[in-house]
């Protein structure tokens, strides 16, 4: 009983050293639900979020949000992987379903860089778009040439 | 490790402080914050749970299981705070509110997460703890409260050691109109600029957290603790973060952790001296020689009880409301679980508090603005899904909830004016207009009180967009409807509304000239041309 309610203790703690830390030391600056970071600059900085349908090759854009609740609207649209990753396994089996072999969806998601939302040479640089802005003044938290059909399969 | 963990002890006083203010903030909580949010649960087919991993194997959560969770859960809850059944209590809390924290990412708040982890904690505690069996109880588990309090504190002052967070741009970005000129007037005081105050201010911030990590965890310093932590919690509210009930979770969670054992027990001493008496006398007319024993009477009691709860929340205006009423119902015969007692040993008290906690939860939410929310939120997503039939079932309810006051009679009148029923449509266009101007009527005489502020000028403002917009909508439905109403009166009419509109609009930036929302609401009619159609 005692080794059991020891391992409860250092799992517990472990974990809630552990998953904090994974945030930190990982890639998806956007996902901090386990971190603990309240009033963070990443709930502040605004992003751009396009599905595209490049199945035949020409670029369709999907509207998650005419068939979702706005509650994902808005995850999306703060570049929540796990909701971009979810979505798009629903729309690539949806299109196999209608008989499409290869679907090809591609999330093409703009940030401002969270760590530099208060230094001014990045001051309105997603409205300028990624071609104009200061270098590092954006972030793309997913790859934009990652066929999400494929990803998530 | 394990001696830290194992000889910590806690004061079953303590104890009970926490369990009354922390599961009666959570039954209040899950009652009217939780529940309006249901119906966004599994719409459209779509969820992600918090461990999407799990998905494959996880059912699509349903606004009807979902509400029914949070009915139980609060009722569970409630239940706990009054000390009945709290072995079953806790764990059908920890299961309600946790479960569904965990079955999807819809629901986010980081508080959320932090009350999920302390219910599951709170289960581990000894049972006989939250009874007062002992006057103090070892608990390992009431430690991993506190240090997974700290935990939360280092983490998100650890967090805060970013230059983001340091040079003040984040904290600018989150403060509303009001608290900045208080930030203003602070630097000011200090002969600093604004963007000085605001460096200080984030880094006393963080700082400040990392000193309450370390205050939570050392006894002998909750007394410092206890005054200085709730002063960010205390600032979130000042700066009106929505944030829901996050700061007074933390305000009754540090009361009932910190404050040291001498002042708790002269205060429980002070009140016992005052209660102590009544309860003792009701607790013993209740539960003593008043239940007459025999074999039947626990099952009698239990029984009754947890058909008058089924009949209580069946009643509650909600989807399926049979599925809450029945966990209910399973909930309060596992609480007096008349199987596991000798017959006439049923606590009557523990019967009335679960009869009271269903009534309760029946008369505060039956006309409340959280049953309102529910149904109106759902018929908004059913109609931007082009549900119509769904829509309209979900405003017509909503309408029924909100007695007197505008509800969302004009979107029921535009749905049904889609379907062709422009009869139906003009008589909620009637309601509609009966309501707005009654609150204009409302917002106008407190508007000319002597007391009246800026707030004051913007609702009546806004009071008189509403009925523009609804007398605008009036133009195209009464025709449609073939009646005979005067439109160009009704233009008439609405212009009036617009042009007082505005004066309530310049009254508040005159009040409040700096962060008068009116000047907003201002632009936003000079946009829409005369009037903004909501």
């Amino acid at each position: 009983m005692t080794t059991l309610r020891n391992l409860f203790i250092v799992g517990w703690v472990g974990l809630q050293v552990a998953l904090p830390l994974s945030y930190y030391l990982g890639d998806d600056r956007f996902d901090e639900r386990f971190a603990w970071r309240m009033f963070s600059p990443v709930r502040l900085s605004e992003c751009r979020v396009k599905l595209v349908d490049r199945t035949d090759g020409a670029a369709t854009l999907v509207r998650p949000n005419a068939e979702l609740h706005e509650v994902w609207g808005n995850l999306l649209s703060r570049a929540r992987s796990p909701v971009v990753h979810a979505y798009a396994k629903r729309w690539c089996d949806r299109r196999r379903d209608a008989g499409a072999t290869a679907p090809a969806l591609h999330a093409e998601i703009t940030c401002e860089n969270p760590a530099r939302r208060g230094d001014a040479a990045c001051a309105g640089a997603l409205a300028a778009g990624a071609a104009s802005a200061q270098p590092g003044c954006l972030v793309e938290p997913i790859d934009p040439a990652q066929n999400l059909c494929e990803v998530d399969r | 490790m394990s001696a830290y963990f194992d000889a910590f002890e806690v004061s079953a006083r303590r104890l009970a402080v926490l369990r009354v203010l922390f599961f009666g903030l959570l039954a209040f909580d899950l009652w009217t914050t939780f529940l309006p949010h249901a119906p966004r649960f599994g719409a459209g087919g779509f969820n992600v749970s918090q461990v999407p991993a799990l998905d494959a194997w996880l059912p699509l959560p349903t606004p009807s299981v979902v509400g029914a969770l949070y009915i139980v859960g609060g009722l569970a809850a409630f239940c706990a705070a009054l000390g009945v059944g709290v072995r079953l209590a806790l764990p059908v809390v920890a299961a309600c509110y946790s479960g569904v924290y965990f079955w999807s990412q819809s629901d986010s708040y980081q508080h959320h997460y932090l009350v999920s982890l302390l219910l599951v904690l709170l289960c581990f505690v000894p049972h006989g703890a939250w009874r007062g069996d002992a006057t103090h109880v070892r608990s390992w588990a009431m430690r991993l409260v506190y240090v997974q309090v700290s935990l939360m504190y280092a983490w998100t002052a650890a967090t805060k050691c970013d230059a983001a967070w340091l040079d003040g741009s984040t904290m600018n970005s989150l403060l509303s109109c009001e608290a900045r000129l208080h930030v203003q007037a602070f630097g000011n005081a200090l002969g600093w600029s604004e963007a000085g105050a605001l460096r200080a201010v984030s880094a006393s911030i963080m700082l400040g957290e990392f000193a309450a990590a370390a205050l939570v965890l050392y006894a002998p310093w909750w007394t410092i603790g206890l005054f200085v932590i709730p002063f960010f919690h205390a600032g979130v509210e000042y700066l009106d973060f929505d944030i829901e009930l996050f700061s007074y979770y933390m305000f009754v969670l540090l009361f009932a952790l910190l404050l040291p054992q001498r002042w708790l027990d002269r205060g429980w001493d002070a009140v016992a001296q005052r209660l102590g008496g009544p309860r003792e006398h009701v607790l013993r007319a209740l539960n003593g020689d008043s239940v007459p024993p025999g074999v039947s009477t626990p099952w009698l009691i239990a029984g009754a009880t947890a058909l008058a709860a089924f009949a209580l929340l069946r009643a509650l205006p909600v989807d399926r409301a049979d599925i809450g009423a029945g966990l209910a119902a399973a909930f309060a015969l596992g609480v007096l679980a008349p199987w596991n007692r000798g017959a006439g040993s049923v606590r009557t008290s523990s019967a009335i508090a679960l009869i009271a906690g269903s009534g309760l939860c029946l008369a505060g939410l039956a006309r409340s603005e959280a049953l309102y929310d529910y149904h109106r939120q759902w018929g908004g997503y059913l109609r931007r899904s082009g549900d119509v039939e769904g829509a309209i079932a979900r405003y017509e309810s909503a309408n029924a909830i909100q007695h007197d006051a505008p509800a969302r009679h004009v979107a029921l009148a535009r749905l049904q004016l889609k379907r062709g029923e422009a009869a139906a449509a003009a008589l909620n266009v009637d309601e509609a207009l009966r309501r707005d101007e009654a609150a204009v009527s409302q917002a106008n005489a407190h508007a000319r009180s002597a007391s009246a502020g800026a707030q004051d000028h913007l609702e009546l403002g806004r009071a008189h967009v509403r009925l523009a917009d609804t007398l605008k909508f009036a133009t195209e439905v009464f025709p449609a409807a073939g009646r005979s109403d005067d439109v160009a009166a009704l233009q008439r009419k609405r212009e009036g509304h617009i042009g007082d509109a505005r004066s309530a609009f310049e009254a508040n930036v005159r009040s409040d000239p700096a962060c008068g929302a009116g000047r907003g609401e201002l632009a936003r009619l000079r946009g829409a041309g005369d009037g903004a159609d909501r």
